[in-house]
């Protein structure tokens, strides 16, 4: 082998560990899966009868699937907005190192490194309709208790913000590594020539933070797309199904109901949503 | 020439050892003094044993299912399983078929007629019976005293449901109780009232649902009526709320749970409780359950596995077992054996079972109905939340099951 075959060679070898371990755990049983959608099996026949795209047909009827996924179009939209503004505003807010803004980062920081389930147990303590806190609160102080988890729509905002207040964080810390990028001498330039802190932010900070918004924007929204262990914990996907999003019915329609084959079949049309989504939001980037 | 003697000598005790064949158990447990209690019988198999080496993974219930779901799939089933009903009927296909190392029909005659249904598939035998599960009712003795409420002690004398109805108010109003009745959020306990109602989910044929009936409707709209009235409090089917650390906080009057639950009942110490006869509509019911032992036709050693499950379920080995774990052996020699405490308790729970009909038995060991948990559950939390109507909610679960049943 000589020299220039082996130098084109090396760089496939700094890769192949990570390239393996995704061949091995994340394409494989992904392909597995998608081959399992066609086939009628569940856990004791194996791969049972194959059917096409029969599973396929049948999600187009499934009341409990369409359900879920609207569920999880609300949940999607109303947590990646909260989380771009609320991230965004703390960032903005903590920007400048100083020993108010280091402890500041810290606490709002502290959410992101918490389990999800410790995120939806605390949640369940404050909220709970019998034993909650807050309901505890307001009963002393001679209110009437809300129903926070009991009602669809409280428990819709409750899971909400729930996910909002887990995840904020980690995104301020994106947007501060953005706004870092930044060059001061623009802000100073635009200071001289008269420029106030509003049209700043929108001349200046909105459109050098765009590569930044957008890895943020889809980054949440895969992540708020896999939401399951917070809304597991804090609603069970209830009152009725009215928080289950589409990972929790997947879960259940593999598990609970022992249909691993068809759960495979809207694993695969979670896939491709997130796919079309990372898709048109990467092509508006590229416009811009 | 020593040196090479000694290593022979290791060597020949290394390969003895390794002949020892290692049992893989999958044993849940619910309580955490379960765990200790089969600890204990472990030892006691592998010192009457000592070819055997049994591994044991303990899982918690609500993982259960999944772990065997996926152990199966991945061809690597244990050897032994503690399942339920539920697990049982859908594991039928990959269950080890013990009547190829017992007497089948002799095995399974041993144990109470009405787990036969669950282990016994035409000519195989496909499980063993540990225990028999029943609902029942806890109450909290000191509320009722509050409320100067009397609960019938005499099974054969169980309130009406209008009477139990009434109780569970007239407590809520004259006692720190703030609610009735915590229930679980099970289709199991659900059901209890289906079948004390006089309706069923499968009809004798086993071949479609029956369950939209007008027993089964009085049977919804009264649990609904409760919850609506907050006797049962929402939280508990609407949100996930936890009944049983409601009850235990002394903040609930009555709990409507099982026989499962004793040793966990025993060790509250902030109030007086016991357990209640179900209360009656048109028949006195139970909803029969129980804890299996279970092996697989690929695992690794079958005859091992059929050898333990003899041993664990036979006679002295089980009422001993039961004895630990305070549950009921559905051993049909072990009727009216003596557990020192809780016998009182005990005495309701089998009059309960003793009473219940044949067919409560047959609907849950049919393989439909481990699939249908959920279902039925959501169908009856869409009434409560006023989605839908209690004959849609029937009509629904009709349907479903009758798609299940094909």
């Amino acid at each position: 082998m000589n020299y220039r075959t082996r130098k084109g060679f090396v760089p496939y070898l700094f890769v192949a560990p990570n390239t393996i371990i995704f061949a091995l755990f994340v394409l494989l049983p992904m392909l597995y899966g998608l081959g399992f959608s066609l086939f009628d099996g569940n856990f004791t026949t194996g791969l049972g009868h194959f059917i096409g795209l029969g599973h396929y047909q049948e999600l187009l009827h499934d009341s409990a699937f369409i359900h879920a996924l609207l569920n999880t179009l609300w949940y999607v939209g109303a947590v990646v907005v909260l989380v771009v503004m609320l991230s965004l505003a703390l960032a903005l807010m903590v920007r400048e190192t100083t020993l108010a803004t280091s402890i500041a980062r810290v606490g709002f920081y502290l959410p992101v490194i918490l389990s999800p389930v410790v995120v939806g147990v605390a949640w369940r303590w404050m909220f709970g309709s019998e034993l909650g806190i807050i309901n505890a609160l307001l009963t002393m102080r001679g209110g009437s208790p809300i129903s926070w988890l009991t009602d669809p729509n409280w428990a819709r905002v409750l899971v909400t913000l729930a996910s909002v207040w887990s995840m904020t964080g980690f995104y301020m810390v994106l947007f501060i590594g953005g706004l870092n990028t930044i060059p001061t001498d623009m802000y100073e330039a635009a200071e001289v020539d008269g420029a106030t802190p509003a049209q700043q932010f929108w001349k200046i900070t909105v459109p050098l933070l765009v590569p930044t918004t957008l890895l943020v924007t889809i980054l949440a929204t895969i992540n708020a797309f896999k939401a399951f262990e917070i809304i597991l914990v804090l609603t069970s996907g209830g009152p009725g199904d009215s928080t289950k999003l589409l990972v929790q019915n997947i879960y259940e329609t593999a598990f609970d109901k022992s249909n691993p084959s068809y759960a495979s079949a809207q694993s695969v049309v979670l896939f491709i949503i997130l796919m079309l989504l990372t898709f048109v939001q990467t092509r508006i980037a590229r416009e811009d | 020439m020593k040196r090479f003697a000694a290593m022979f000598v290791t060597l020949a005790l290394a390969s003895t050892a390794q002949a020892k064949t290692d049992l893989q158990v999958v044993w849940f447990t619910e309580a955490p003094t379960e765990q200790a209690i089969f600890d204990k019988y472990v030892q006691m198999y592998e010192k009457a044993n000592p070819d055997i080496n049994v591994q044991v993974t303990y899982v918690p219930f609500q993982q259960l299912t999944q772990k065997l779901q996926l152990m199966v799939a991945g061809k690597t089933p244990p050897d032994v399983a503690r399942v339920v009903t539920a697990n049982i009927a859908e594991l039928d296909p990959v269950a080890l078929n013990l009547s190829k190392f017992t007497d089948g029909n002799a095995f399974a005659n041993q144990f109470l007629s009405s787990q036969v249904p669950y282990i016994k598939k035409g000519s195989r035998v496909i499980g063993a019976p540990l225990d028999v599960t029943a609902n029942g009712l806890f109450y909290n003795k000191d509320c009722f005293a509050q409320a100067k409420v009397t609960v019938p002690t005499n099974p054969s004398r169980p309130w009406t449901w209008e009477q139990w109805r009434s109780a569970l108010d007239k407590v809520t109003k004259n006692s720190k109780c703030r609610f009735g009745l915590s229930f679980d959020y099970t289709t199991y306990r659900f059901s209890t009232l289906v079948y004390e109602a006089g309706g069923r989910y499968i009809d004798p044929s086993g071949k479609k649902m029956a369950i939209d009936s007008p027993q089964s409707l009085r049977a919804v709209d009264f649990f609904a009526g409760l919850v609506k009235d907050g006797l049962i409090p929402k939280s508990q089917w609407l949100s996930g709320e936890d009944p049983s650390s409601l009850f235990k906080s002394g903040l609930s009057a009555m709990y409507m749970s099982g026989n499962w639950n004793l040793t966990q009942m025993s060790q509250i110490k902030n109030f007086q409780w016991g357990v209640a006869p179900l209360p009656k509509d048109k028949i006195r019911s139970t909803v029969p359950g129980g804890k299996f032992v279970m092996g697989f036709k690929d695992s690794k050693n079958t005859a091992e596995a059929a050898k333990f499950i003899q041993w664990i379920t036979s006679k002295d080995i089980n009422i001993a077992f039961s004895k630990d774990n305070m549950t009921l052996s559905a051993r049909k020699d072990a009727k009216g054996i003596k557990y020192g405490t809780f016998d009182d308790e005990i005495a309701i729970y089998q009059s309960d079972l003793g009473i219940t009909p044949s067919y409560v038995g047959k609907d849950w060991s049919n393989p439909a109905m481990a699939k249908m948990n959920t279902f039925i559950r959501d169908q009856i939390v869409k009434v409560l939340l006023g989605q839908q109507t209690s004959k849609q909610a029937l009509e629904a679960i009709s349907a479903e099951g009758n798609k299940n049943l094909k």
